[in-house]
């Protein structure tokens, strides 16, 4: 783990509410700050968790930081460039070298492409990827989210979500990132089909040394993958330290809820649950 | 399913079958409604290109043998001048054809597009889209028509002008409205991050996402368009004689409705046999996975 | 016994080749007890659920077996014993309140329409009655919040309306399916606080339906673990945990995310493959084609639970390894 890939600094999104409901969870009745001048920096090679509950704003600064939001103020630096002051063909230039997979595997991917039209389209548009190029572009993606081969004439109503899921990831890929934002990539999946993911994150980050944001509600996910752990609240980050520190010694109120809240697998560690 | 146990990470579900026999497959699972339909609409298509090979001259008057009833020589008897009512209707029907495939298949892109940028794109531009998509539909669509046709003068520019005006609306309301849904797809974001620009998201991911309800909406609009011409041209104000067309002729028949039924009867059946087959295959695109 | 189910059969599509969801499920509940349903897509966990009180609905149909409550035989109920059992026997709360309340209504009035329905008490004491349930499931403002519309409130929110809906008519079971899993961490430990102290009070026993084997293990007292629409192993919630001997049962909790692994563990993927889609009902054990330890005789497997009578039992037969779970995650990479 070396330098910072990615420097956020003082990142701010409000949201105007007309007339809040009864809901207890949301902020003050008219703004709501869903990032509240958020800053925090991402390593080289770095899996870097970001967990929060509902309302927490993780998502949400997760969009800002690729720009599926517009933020009000702050700057996301990539290297030395701010994603955030960019225009244009520049913006669409610096955007490949951060990618981002998305929660639910049925939306995720066009359903009238098959698997080798998306990843060659990426290849072309952003690269100039050659027609004699293709096949082994395709081949080499799919090997690196351990998809065999005959997936790629495949369209993606046959696929499973899990596979579906590893092509996302592999169109993501496609365009050479150097950062992966993980949205709730494996929260929709069944539980076994979660720690093959899992282990796919992993093995990216060691063979193609793609540093991840991992966003997810569930902490025990981020204690499978995570180097160090943000934890956000009401906008803020709270607590951002190695995995096993935030874990065995939480300083903030809300990670020690968290931590608390977890129900273990293990019956004889029941909490205070019945 | 495979023997080989166990199954191998990321396994795929089905067989791959080779291109061939997937095709032949798809269209096994038409339904009988829609083959039907192909049927009556391909039948009625086929006589409209090959009439005038095999029946005789539509426009050939021949006093001797008016208003004769159907007969081996003359397949639909013949009209008030003796003119072969075969020929004359299979003209017509080709004639209507061509004049609502081009209205119709004029609006569809014109609406699809329209439709689909201003969702898209949101603001100002599709305020201004959404709302001359609610002026035109609006409109009065007939007395719009016929008040074009005041002013090019009887025939068939009046409507080909006067049709796509309006009807490009609905194909725009129904674009946008699927786009307003279709953009917070996460295979639409996942484009936006890849940087992909907007005309690539719109052309090449959203608009061949949309296109199945307006084909099938387009169905009904071929009907509706073809009724119109056939209306106008009942009136007198559509195609001016003595080009046939199926409503001219209708009217044409009608004071010899007793005894010469076939005149005015006979296109009519055409003109309803034509919309049932069209609208057998609108209902099966409706429900088929066929448009992708 | 409580509730006694034998032999479910739920199945989809052409009765001639029909496609199983679930087959051959058997189990009890006891007075007060806590049974767990663990799984995941295509187990047929919740079809099973929904079968307690006969909410099988076209196109899924039930093909075969029996539900007994308290002696009674409710797949034989008339319809309108059928309302009256569901009204006051057992009550269900599912994962998405939002599409099992109304959201035409005001919370309050769905929950008095059912005290008068059930109760056939007067409209004023129903609405008394419902703010003071809005209360005791832990509704802040209760007599505001009986105004409210399923919309205006949260979803934990949501969820306690939907017990209090649930446990309206002192229902001596409860049902839960998925009721925590659109909700995040903390609510979700509140809603199952909340469900253990109804629990105690109304002395109810509840099925808990969950992919979450963590809810499962802090909430039940004993567990079915299902895989394709049949049940794989049973037992007591601590042996099943710590002595599983279903070899999907320990991919499966080999695959449960935990906390203890945290820069520590790197644990390799236990199972591959996927969870079964529905299909017809094939020979031999429903597991075989992810089993790491599969051999021939499994085409052969009958997918009793064995050994027949004991507390845990399994549906397969063969000695493989005797592993517990932390046994497996002590055998994972150490970083």
């Amino acid at each position: 783990m070396d330098g910072v890939l990615l420097a956020v600094d003082s990142l701010t999104k409000q949201f105007r509410l007309r007339g809040s409901g009864q809901d207890e969870e949301a902020g003050s009745d008219h703004v709501l700050r869903a990032v509240d001048s958020v800053s925090f920096n991402l390593h080289r090679g770095e899996i870097l968790g970001l967990a929060g509950g509902s309302g927490s704003g993780k998502t949400t600064l997760a969009r800002c930081i690729v720009r599926l939001i517009e933020p009000d103020s702050g700057s996301v630096f990539l290297g030395s460039d701010d994603l955030l002051k960019l225009e244009g063909k520049a913006l669409r230039l610096i955007r490949r070298r951060i990618q981002m997979v998305f929660q639910d595997p049925y939306s995720s991917l066009n359903p009238r492409l098959t698997v080798r039209d998306t990843l060659v389209e990426v290849g072309r548009v952003l690269g100039d990827l050659q027609k004699e190029d293709s096949k082994s572009f395709v081949d080499k993606l799919l090997e690196q989210v351990q998809l065999p081969k005959g997936t790629a004439d495949r369209r993606p109503r046959e696929l499973s979500g899990g596979q579906r899921q590893r092509v996302a990831i592999a169109r993501a890929l496609a365009a050479g990132p150097e950062v992966l934002i993980a949205d709730e990539a494996v929260s929709a999946l069944d539980v076994s089909v979660q720690a093959q993911l899992l282990g796919v994150f992993r093995e990216l980050r060691e063979d193609l040394g793609v540093s991840i944001l991992f966003v997810t509600h569930q902490l025990a996910v981020l204690a499978e993958v995570a180097d160090r752990v943000a934890i956000m609240w009401r906008g803020q980050i709270v607590e951002i330290a190695q995995t096993s520190e935030i874990l065995s010694h939480p300083q903030h109120e809300y990670t020690r809820k968290l931590i608390e809240a977890h129900p273990f697998s293990d019956p004889r560690r029941r909490g205070e649950f019945s | 399913m495979t023997n080989r146990f166990p199954i191998a990470e990321g396994e795929l579900i089905t067989q791959a079958m080779p291109k061939g026999q997937a095709m032949f497959t798809r269209l096994r699972k038409i339904p009988l409604s829609v083959r039907i339909g192909i049927c009556i609409v391909g039948g009625l298509v086929l006589c409209a290109i090959f009439a005038p090979l095999i029946s005789a001259d539509p426009y050939q008057l021949n006093f001797a043998n008016t208003l004769s009833p159907p007969s081996l020589a003359h397949l639909f008897g013949t009209d008030e001048n003796g003119r072969d009512l075969f020929a004359r209707i299979f003209l017509g029907l080709r004639l209507d054809l061509l004049v609502v495939a081009f209205v119709t298949y004029v609006s569809l892109p014109l609406g699809l597009v329209l439709g689909a940028a201003g969702a898209y794109f949101g603001g100002k531009f599709d305020m201004i889209v959404a709302r001359m998509t609610d002026i035109a539909i609006s409109f009065p669509f007939i007395v719009l028509v016929i008040a074009i046709v005041a002013i090019t003068g009887p025939g068939l520019k009046g409507i080909m002008i006067g049709v796509p005006v309006v009807s490009w609306a609905l194909y725009a309301r129904l674009a946008r409205s699927e786009m307003l849904i279709m953009r917070e797809l996460s295979f639409m974001e996942a484009a936006v991050v890849l940087g992909f620009t907007k005309r690539r998201i719109i052309f090449h991911h959203g608009i061949p996402n949309l296109m199945r309800n307006c084909f099938v909406y387009s169905t009904i609009d071929v009907m509706g368009n073809f009724l119109l011409l056939a209306g106008l041209s009942y009136l007198g104000i559509g195609v001016q004689p003595p080009a046939p067309e199926l409503g001219a002729i209708i009217a044409e028949g009608q004071p010899y409705l007793l005894q010469a039924w076939w005149i005015s009867t006979l296109p009519g059946l055409v003109i309803v046999l034509f919309g049932l087959g069209i609208g057998l295959i609108g209902e099966g695109l409706s429900d088929s996975e066929l448009v992708a | 016994m409580l509730l006694t189910v034998e032999h479910l059969g739920i199945e989809f599509g052409p009765t001639n080749s029909p496609l199983v969801a679930v087959h051959d499920v058997g189990f009890s509940i006891d007075s007060g007890e806590v049974l767990g349903l663990v799984g995941e897509s295509g187990s047929g966990k919740s079809l099973t659920s929904r079968a307690i009180t006969k909410l099988i609905g076209s196109p899924a149909r039930i093909a075969a077996g029996s539900v007994t409550f308290e002696g009674r035989d409710v797949f034989k109920m008339s319809p309108k014993e059928l309302r009256s059992f569901r009204a006051s026997n057992v009550g269900m709360i599912f994962q998405d309140p939002f599409t099992s309340l109304n959201p035409v209504f005001r919370v309050g009035a769905q929950l008095s329409e059912t005290l008068r329905l059930n109760k056939g008490i007067d409209r004023k004491q129903a609405r008394q009655r419902a703010i003071r349930m809005l209360e005791r499931v832990g509704i802040p403002r209760p007599e505001q919040h009986y105004l409210s519309y399923p919309h205006e409130l949260s979803g934990g929110m949501r969820q306690r309306v939907m017990i209090a809906l649930a446990t309206a008519g002192e229902p001596t079971l409860l049902v839960a399916d998925e009721p925590t899993t659109a909700l995040d961490v903390l609510t979700q430990k509140e809603i199952l606080l909340l469900l253990s102290e109804m629990r105690r009070e109304l002395g109810m026993s509840i099925l808990l339906v969950s992919h979450d084997f963590g809810v499962i293990a802090q909430m039940c007292d004993r567990v079915l673990v299902m895989y394709g629409g049949r049940i794989v192993e049973s037992g007591p919630v601590d042996s099943i945990y710590h002595h599983p001997r279903h070899p999907y049962t320990r991919g499966l909790l080999a695959s449960v995310p935990e906390l203890e692994s945290a820069n520590v563990f790197r644990r390799r993927a236990a199972l591959l493959g996927q969870p079964p889609e529905l299909g017809i009902l094939r020979p031999g054990c429903v597991f075989m084609s992810r089993c790491p330890h599969a051999q021939s005789e499994c085409h052969s497997v009958s997918m009793e639970l064995e050994p027949a009578g004991a507390i845990h039992t399994s549906a397969c037969p063969f000695e493989t390894t005797e592993l517990g779970t932390r046994v497996i995650l002590a055998e994972a990479e150490v970083e």
